[in-house]
């Protein structure tokens, strides 16, 4: 992942591409219309696949024949940041012209803000033109109230990437780098950490492009909605990455026919979009299988259990959700390591009872962590932006005044990127 | 009126916020935090500036021992002991450069303190663009930012935020490769190479050919790194330049005498391993600083060439590390000088054994190598003890270095002679390293006590030495038992002898 200036001549590609597919599929009719967004689907797959997967195909080549020739083929290929965001997001403009939900967009202005609309290009959301294209499309003023909620979302955005995620990172890179040396209980903690951090880093990172926008005057969607609290896999993927999960669903998912097909057509279906969510987010098979195993915990939810199951007494949800939350972390497992072997050494790790090294938890993670699980949990029962709005003057700025602080002067020492900025 | 008073209030508040968060994280944060963040020189200078009349900013150069060195003191140490009604304190990490002492020195309490002397190391290499551009920098600017002049809540802001030169570390050889390829060097003569990167291209391209024809990678890295580390013509856009003028007018505000310590340089292996214009660029950059800061008003001590070849500890790289002679070399004229600054104190000369002779011949009566080594380590640690082959030898036993240099293309022999002066006769071993530009021939002989004369306990033995090349530097022995019981030894003779054919 890098920046690199000629890489924005690709940028300009899907934008030219995508508008003039827009506005010819549009005109349009019958075969050529199919035609027009196949070759623009293709243009837009091709340029991922190029960048994204051509050296894990040649790797996975190697592999399978074992040959030594094929590793002559890798190319030094830097993945542009975001790529795998903007190329969506430019996808689904064509496929909802195409369906005939969405009016091509004759303004090349709009349509280039709207894939490089700077707070979500790199790491989404991922919108939909008829939201996003809409909303930019409208005026825009200047209002002190969306100042001031961006600047909200953006601090507590912070707090979540800068005082939650770098400080679990750091103990959750310290318990990976080498499982095999520490205590059965520090990796299952490291494997749990990994679960908190990454949805406060993609969560921060989340808020802070919501902020900017709002700041803009622009609303962008929702990408989480405390899925950690969910009692079922199928809840989970309705709250996790908001924007991805609804992108599969309406554009992969319809399109392989949904549920409206043959049991085993409906179980293929739902193994190939988890199979391929999961290659969205990196060339490696570890994704692959994090989301294979999605798939087949949904699968078994769902032929297993009724609806019914999921009501009850508080303690039956409760036990409900930690369910959810072990199986949705040991399903992280694959997603943090490095490859299948570093995976299964981990698993391996969490029953190691020889030894008894445990690493030191920084004594600002134990006050950082509770105070995170209660905004987080108990806080805010809704969306954070709903809680803060509702508060008295003093005790807002007082909340943002500490979370600010706690956002620098508890972050991590060590620096650490947004985990999505690499997909 | 109704929107000033609004506006004020709060204000009022976030700057009220602002001090009581800025003193809640000094009084509970700030100290773990310069130790998470390898921060804590300023934890060392604080607790200095309060207890030292000197205070003495280096980097390796100051603490880097040779493993086999009998006197293990630091330069700052050695002058502390030469001056000892003044007390000169280290605050001291590897690789750290001017940009580090500029923020430090700032932080120097103006009125209470008891310190009165700065002297800050003036590494050469430093300056050079390796440095400069080295991928540590990007860790010592995030430990810097800790340092900063500013309230420590707003640097601990810096740092989470990353508000220091950060760039990456490809940035960063970007920049490196581009000063070498296009900065013209000077010389006030012909030289057919004008960059660094010419320069350096033409060392690497098979200068240096071992004798079946193969390049010697060896040389030619070394030769190499020399051009990198010093070929350079300092001027006033060099950073570091810059960071020392900013350093002299901080002391001057700060009403603190400043020494500048010029570290020595192996100029003996610039000039035969890459050539006397190297040579001239090295001596041109010296009296540039010696010139300028002198001009400044700053106490330039000038130990360039202070320091010879052999005492080099890192023999096939670039480094200011030097043995406890080399050391020993520069605090000399380190407490000379403040000697000069300091007229009316106590002053114990440091004495430097004559150990690298000139002649063929060296006697050794041990008392000016290591008189530490006569007083315990023979009496204290060597004997009676048992089973300690390995540390005997590499530490407590007897070290000699001879220059090897005047001997090139010679044929040698060493004629070795002590005297086993108490304890039992034991066997023996009499270990020579052959030091070479970049490498380290070792061979060692056993002398068995059976084989030794029980009478007078006077051993003798030879050594017929490799060939003597024009990279060969020094021999260096090393006596120690092989086991069980060590006995002193005094009157080592050591007597190099041509063999004629």
């Amino acid at each position: 992942m890098s920046f690199i200036p000629s890489y924005i001549l690709i940028l300009f590609f899907i934008i030219g591409v995508d508008y003039l597919a827009g506005i010819y599929i549009e005109k349009a009719e019958g075969k050529k219309r199919k035609l027009i967004l196949i070759f623009s689907l293709i243009a837009n797959v091709s340029l991922l696949g190029f960048f994204k997967y051509y050296n894990f195909f040649i790797d996975t080549i190697s592999t399978v024949t074992n040959s030594d020739v094929t590793k002559n083929w890798y190319l030094d290929i830097i993945l542009p940041i975001g790529l795998s965001f903007h190329t969506f997001q430019s996808m689904s403009y064509t496929i909802d012209v195409y369906r005939r939900k969405q009016q091509a967009e004759k303004h090349l202005g709009i349509f280039a803000v709207y894939v490089l609309f700077f707070p979500q290009m790199v790491a989404g959301p991922i919108e939909r033109f008829k939201t996003l294209g809409n909303e930019l499309k409208r005026q825009h003023h200047f209002k002190i109230e969306n100042l001031s909620a961006g600047i909200k979302l953006i601090i507590y955005g912070l707090f979540l990437k800068m005082a939650i995620a770098d400080n679990l990172a750091d103990y959750v890179n310290k318990v990976y780098s080498d499982p095999s040396i520490y205590s059965g209980a520090a990796v299952f903690i490291a494997m749990c950490f990994f679960s908190l951090q990454i949805y406060a880093d993609f969560f921060g990172y989340s808020l802070i492009a919501i902020g900017s926008a709002r700041m803009l005057d622009v609303q962008l969607m929702e990408n989480f909605n405390r899925p950690y609290l969910s009692a079922s896999i199928d809840e989970f993927w309705k709250k996790w990455h908001i924007s991805l999960t609804t992108w599969f669903r309406e554009y992969l998912y319809v399109g392989l026919g949904g549920n409206q097909v043959t049991k085993f057509k409906w179980i293929i279906n739902i193994l190939l979009v988890f199979g391929l969510s999961g290659l969205w987010h990196g060339a490696n098979w570890t994704f692959v299988i994090w989301g294979l195993f999605h798939a087949l915990l949904y699968l078994v939810e769902k032929v297993f259990y009724k609806k019914e199951s999921y009501s009850g007494t508080l303690l039956i949800k409760t036990l409900l959700v930690i369910k959810t939350f072990l199986l949705v972390t040991l399903a992280w497992v694959f997603f943090r390591a490095e490859n299948l072997e570093h995976a299964f050494l981990i698993f391996k790790s969490v029953l190691n009872t020889s030894s008894s090294i445990f690493p030191t938890i920084p004594l600002r993670l134990l006050f950082l962590l509770p105070l995170f699980l209660l905004f987080e949990f108990v806080v805010f029962s809704k969306k954070p932006e709903s809680w803060f709005e509702k508060r008295p003057l003093i005790m807002r700025w007082s909340f943002f005044a500490l979370i600010f602080f706690f956002s620098f002067a508890l972050s991590g020492i060590e620096k650490h990127t947004f985990i999505y900025f690499q997909f | 009126m109704k929107i000033i008073q609004y506006l004020f209030i709060r204000v009022f508040f976030v700057f009220a916020f602002l001090l009581g968060a800025n003193e809640l994280y000094k009084w509970f944060l700030w100290e773990s935090d310069l130790l998470e963040n390898s921060s804590d020189l300023l934890l060392d200078l604080k607790k200095a500036e309060k207890e030292a009349d000197i205070l003495y900013l280096a980097e390796s150069s100051n603490f880097t021992i040779d493993t086999s060195d009998f006197d293990q003191r630091t330069i700052s140490g050695m002058a502390d002991d030469a001056l000892p009604d003044l007390k000169i304190v280290a605050v001291e990490r590897g690789a750290i450069h001017a940009g580090t002492y500029l923020e430090l020195l700032k932080q120097i309490d103006p009125v209470n303190r008891k310190v009165s002397t700065v002297v800050v190391t003036l590494n050469l290499r430093s300056f050079n663009a390796t440095w400069i551009n080295s991928e540590l920098e990007s860790l010592l600017r995030k430990q810097e930012v800790m340092y900063y002049d500013y309230p420590p809540l707003f640097n601990r802001f810096l740092l989470a935020f990353g508000g220091y030169d950060n760039k990456s570390v490809e940035d960063r050889q970007r920049l490196m490769l581009e000063e070498w390829k296009t900065k013209e060097l000077v010389f006030p003569f012909e030289f057919k190479y004008k960059t660094v990167r010419e320069w350096d291209e033409a060392m690497a391209n098979g200068t240096y050919l071992k004798k079946n024809g193969e390049w010697d990678l060896d040389k030619i890295g070394l030769a190499c790194s020399y051009v990198k580390t010093y070929a350079f013509n300092l001027s006033d856009d060099n950073p570091r330049i810059r960071d020392f003028d900013e350093i002299v007018e901080v002391c001057k505000e700060k009403n603190l005498n400043l020494c500048f310590n010029l570290m020595a340089e192996n100029l003996d292996y610039a000039e035969r391993l890459v050539g006397k214009e190297l040579v001239w660029l090295i001596r041109q950059n010296r009296d540039f600083l010696v010139k300028r800061y002198s001009g400044k008003g700053v106490h330039v001590i000038d130990n360039l060439e202070k320091v010879n070849a052999v005492d080099f500890i890192n023999q096939d790289w670039t480094t200011e590390h030097y043995t406890e002679h080399g050391r020993k070399a520069i605090a000399k004229s380190l407490s000379e000088q403040l000697l000069k600054l300091y007229p009316a104190v106590t002053y114990i000369p440091l004495t430097i054994s004559n150990d690298v002779p000139t002649t063929n011949v060296y006697s050794c009566d041990m008392d000016s190598i290591s008189p530490l080594w006569r007083v315990k380590k023979v009496s204290e640690d060597l004997t009676g003890e048992t089973n300690k082959q390995a540390v005997l030898n590499d530490k407590y036993g007897v070290k000699l270095y001879i220059r090897l240099a005047p001997f090139i293309g010679k044929k040698l022999k060493a004629d070795v002679e002590y005297n086993i002066i108490s304890g039992d006769v034991t066997d023996h071993i009499l270990r020579f390293n052959i030091h070479s530009l970049t490498c380290v021939e070792r061979d060692s002989i056993i002398l068995k006590s059976d084989s030794l004369k029980q009478s007078d306990h006077i051993v003798k033995t030879s050594i017929i030495f490799p060939e003597i090349t024009e990279f060969t530097n020094h021999v260096e022995f090393f006596l120690g038992v092989v086991n069980e019981r060590m006995s002193k030894v005094d009157d080592v003779k050591i007597s190099l002898i041509e063999i004629k054919e």
